[in-house]
């Protein structure tokens, strides 16, 4: 069962322990819990036990209820979750969740009720399934022809490869002149591409100057500075 | 603070029009990005009066010297009404809403607003952080504690601009520190792009420009499914 408390100005003034499934929270007397304050509407808002979680409700009030400072009409509560009714805040203290309760799934079908309007239905069509962006294949080598590195070859395994001085860089180039960032490697499932940082990049594919990003394949090679790579695709 | 920006629109692979519309103002430290949605090209309609009607109320707020985070959520707030308005009298237009994120810098400190799913992320010592609130059933559910997601719940918006719903901004006020980056972006990047990989891009790209160039094309190449739309902003330092 969780436990509330109920704070003003960081003083703590009660402490809230209930086995009921509903504790209303408002001005009036015939409220579980009775905040009298101007703040606070006469029935200002609720805690309920629903399907095992517990939720406050806004009941309507003028000055709305908030949890974590955010204004909320209805609101699953965590641990620690601090909810504001006026000037007072509740802390819900709530030890051993469950999240393994029943009932989520009959809550989210009526979520999505309520959120079935046209524009939605439009979203929800677009939707395709996620995975295509995912690369396939083995993976390709990068292989040091010229320059200092800090291995003599790479796998590129990662969707995107940095070649540089940088602390991100996989493939790390070493030595003072070399760039901080010196180009990138994509993978995605149509193949590795090169992308050059700047426009201005001195990076060269097969000894041809690169401005945009390009495909590449086996047998590539990419000159980065006076760094010398070799690309190998299987 | 200064601050060096830049964005870019794309088209993607797969859509007719780009419904995203973005704003990039170094001048008055006001980026947008608004993402479109409805169709007979409605959506681009519905995105720029998002990015237009928050530099006209930024305008206002800035002469009235208002609180930053209530101007800027009372902005976004008026663009809804200013789309119902635009709709509800041209019928090819029914239906039409956007979503919305903006930062607003003034000097060391920036507002951040959104409404859907377009986020803002910041970068600083390494760690690339998402700003905005997610609107969407995905992001619901988890916070409900779900385990397996509604299929398709990340494209399903729970708040947009032009709802029937009143939408009730999320909005945050942050210090800015020399170093920051910030990346304001539509879906199509990060539905698209994973996060680690936006990462590295904003933290190593040399210039905003350069930044924005690169994750379009990285968008693209992973498939391009949706218009894509970034804007970067660097706090100099």
């Amino acid at each position: 069962m969780p436990r509330l408390l109920l704070k003003f100005n960081d003083e703590l003034l009660k402490v809230i322990d209930s086995n009921k499934d509903l504790i209303t929270i408002g001005r009036n007397l015939k409220n579980d819990l009775q905040i009298d304050n101007l703040a606070v509407s006469n029935y200002h808002a609720h805690i309920i036990c629903q399907l095992g979680h517990y939720f406050v409700e806004d009941l309507g009030s003028t000055n709305g209820t908030f949890v974590n400072d955010r204004k909320i009409g209805k609101w699953a509560l965590t641990d620690n979750d601090i909810v504001t009714v006026g000037k007072h805040t509740l802390i819900f203290l709530d030890a051993e969740i469950d999240s393994d309760t029943v009932g989520l799934e009959e809550l989210q079908l009526d979520k999505t009720m309520i959120l079935d309007t046209p524009r939605q239905r439009e979203r929800l069509a677009r939707t395709e399934p996620q995975a295509e962006a995912a690369p396939s294949g083995p993976p390709g080598r990068l292989e040091v022809l010229a320059g200092s590195t800090d291995q003599s070859s790479y796998e590129l395994t990662s969707c995107l490869t940095l070649i540089g001085k940088d602390e991100l860089a996989e493939v790390h180039l070493q030595g003072f002149l070399a760039p901080k960032v010196g180009c990138y490697i994509s993978r995605d499932r149509s193949g590795y591409g090169l992308i050059p940082p700047e426009k201005k990049s001195r990076i060269r594919l097969n000894g041809q100057e690169v401005k945009d990003a390009m495909p590449l394949k086996n047998g590539d090679q990419i000159e980065v500075a006076s760094y010398k790579f070799l690309l190998t695709l299987s | 603070m200064q601050m060096t920006a830049d964005g870019q629109t794309d088209l993607g692979q797969r859509r007719e029009n780009n419904e995203d519309a973005l704003l990039v103002d170094v001048d008055h430290g006001l980026f947008v990005v608004a993402d479109g949605v409805g169709g007979h090209a409605a959506g681009e309609v519905a995105s720029q009066l998002a990015t237009a009607g928050l530099i006209t109320a930024l305008a206002e707020a800035q002469v009235n010297h208002v609180d930053p985070v209530a101007a800027l959520s009372a902005a976004v707030c008026r663009v809804h009404t200013d789309i119902c308005a635009a709709s509800q009298f041209d019928p090819t237009r029914q239906g039409m809403a956007s979503t919305v994120v903006a930062f607003w810098q003034r000097g060391t400190t920036g507002v951040i607003v959104n409404v859907g799913d377009s986020r803002a992320y910041r970068l600083r010592a390494g760690n690339l952080e998402q700003l905005s609130l997610d609107h969407n059933l995905a992001s619901e559910q988890r916070r409900l504690g779900a385990t397996t997601l509604f299929p398709g719940a990340e494209h399903i918006l729970t708040m947009v601009l032009g709802g029937e719903v009143r939408p009730e901004p999320y909005a945050c006020e942050i210090e800015i520190e020399p170093g920051d980056r910030y990346l304001l972006c539509s879906d199509g990047l990060t539905g698209m792009v994973e996060e680690t990989v936006i990462q590295t891009v904003v933290q190593t790209a040399p210039t905003p420009q350069d930044g924005c160039r690169i994750l379009v094309e990285l968008a693209n190449r992973n498939g391009g499914r949706d218009n894509i739309t970034v804007v970067l902003v660097f706090a100099e330092n």
